[in-house]
């Protein structure tokens, strides 16, 4: 199979990852419930996956708290700070992970900046957006549709210069652009662990440069004749037992990113989307969205056929891509693709030109046979 | 021989302070703390030797990683606090 479906999920990992994982399932218990050595192994393995992630993006590692997926840690962020009727400024490529959890608080959304490929149209709308009472601003680094890579700097900029909270989703960035919570001056950095980063599903990073609130309460190992979760990191929002197969797993995930040189993963997947973009310009009735700044991943339409159906035939042909609205229907709405779908093409350090190729090929056969 | 415990706020606080003292080339053992000596349950701290523990001390200040309280520990098992 071709797997072009790494915004989703990454399937091809390092193999260490899946040899951490094994190897913590039958050696690691509980971290921070007992002083025996397989707890203790346990506790190392998270604390070196905590100071790995901090030097990486930039903060302590008490200040990277382990969450089950970005989801998770997108909604500790947005409850932290955000109430019923507080202003949050969303870009127009937001996820369904920030768009509902902000519909659910109740909060007032203004959604700034919606043209694609434009940073500098998107700064001016976060300029114009960011008004006196702003409680908070939510910025997705990277579009999981089109691969718009936001100009997340100028925007945290702006926050700092306003002294309004950023919360940046860096679900689609983290492994492949830099991203430090101190440099941003960012509220909140959330991230997945199993797309960019390599690890396992059911694992995901918060980094936290503000006063947080609790989304569990329970069990943290510490201070535990309280009534309430610690008031210090991470124990505060680490309830129960930890994921610590999927953290052994993450931790290999993330040393497989810095063994590689900087930049060398973006350049890989830009390399693979624009030789794909370029196939799939030449094929007639194919929309491509495309423009600068772009990551690796690119979303295209057929005129006259259904996305789904698209990807199914693709799927019959071995080759995984995604099809639909990507949870992301308030960027498909900014593109003007929101009635038909699009098919998401986006790839991982795993990929090669030749399976592009081959996607190329099939994509044809495909289209010849309707 | 003795030793000296250095008590933390949590399990984190206290490996961060020990990857201090690894890297200061202070041997040490993160271990759960005594119950006497982790007033809201479920402490942890740092234990180094006692030859070690002024200058345990002095690179845990000047990193900036505040313990909360420091023991003397017999090897008897006698916990007594102490200023270092």
């Amino acid at each position: 199979m071709i797997y072009f479906d790494a915004g989703a999920t990454t399937l091809q990992k390092p193999p260490t990852v899946a040899a951490a994982a094994a190897r913590a399932i039958s050696s690691c218990a509980s971290p921070g419930r007992g002083g025996y050595p397989a707890a203790m192994r346990a506790a190392d393995a998270l604390f070196a996956c905590r100071q790995l992630a901090g030097q990486m993006f930039d903060t302590e590692a008490e200040h990277v708290v382990f969450t089950m997926n970005a989801t998770h840690a997108l909604n500790l962020a947005i409850k932290s700070l955000v109430g019923p009727g507080d202003r949050v400024v969303i870009s127009g490529f937001e996820h369904n992970a920030f768009r509902r959890p902000l519909h659910h608080i109740g909060a007032e959304i203004c959604v700034a900046g919606q043209t694609l490929f434009d940073p500098e149209d998107t700064l001016r709308c976060f300029r114009e957006a960011l008004k006196p009472g702003t409680k908070a601003v939510v910025c997705t680094h990277v579009s999981n549709v089109f691969g718009y890579i936001l100009p997340l700097e100028q925007i945290a900029a702006l926050c700092r210069e306003r002294s309004v909270p950023l919360i940046v989703d860096a679900s689609q960035s983290a492994g492949v652009l830099p991203v430090r919570l101190r440099a941003l001056g960012a509220a909140f950095v959330c991230m997945p662990g199993h797309k960019s980063l390599y690890g396992p599903q059911g694992t995901g990073l918060l980094l936290c440069g503000a006063q947080t609130k609790t989304l569990l309460e329970g069990g943290s190992g510490s201070d535990s004749r309280l009534d309430d979760m610690p008031t210090y990191l991470p124990d505060r929002l680490e309830a129960g037992t930890h994921n610590v197969c999927g953290i052994c797993g993450l931790m290999e995930g993330l040393r497989f990113v810095r063994s590689r040189q900087p930049g060398s993963i973006l350049r890989h997947e830009i390399a693979l989307r624009t030789h794909l973009q370029t196939i799939l310009r030449a094929v007639p009735s194919v929309c491509v969205y495309s423009g600068e700044p772009q990551a690796g991943t690119c979303s295209f339409t057929v005129d006259g056929t259904d996305c789904e159906q698209l990807a199914q035939a693709l799927y019959a042909r071995g080759i995984a891509v995604r099809a639909g609205l990507h949870c992301a229907p308030l960027a498909h709405a900014s593109a003007g693709t929101l009635q038909s779908g699009t098919v998401r093409v986006s790839f991982s350090a795993f990929n090669t030109m030749e399976e592009t190729d081959r996607f190329a090929r099939a994509l044809r056969a495909v289209l010849q046979k309707r | 021989m003795f030793s000296y415990l250095f008590t933390f706020r949590s399990l984190t606080a206290a490996q961060s302070a020990g990857s201090i003292l690894h890297r200061a080339a202070v041997a040490c053992q993160v271990q759960r703390a005594p119950a006497q000596a982790s007033a809201q349950g479920c402490g942890y701290a740092v234990r180094v030797p006692g030859t070690e523990g002024r200058r345990a001390a002095s690179v845990l200040r000047m990193w900036q990683r505040p313990f909360g309280k420091s023991y003397r520990l017999s090897d008897g098992g006698r916990l007594e606090e102490t200023a270092l």
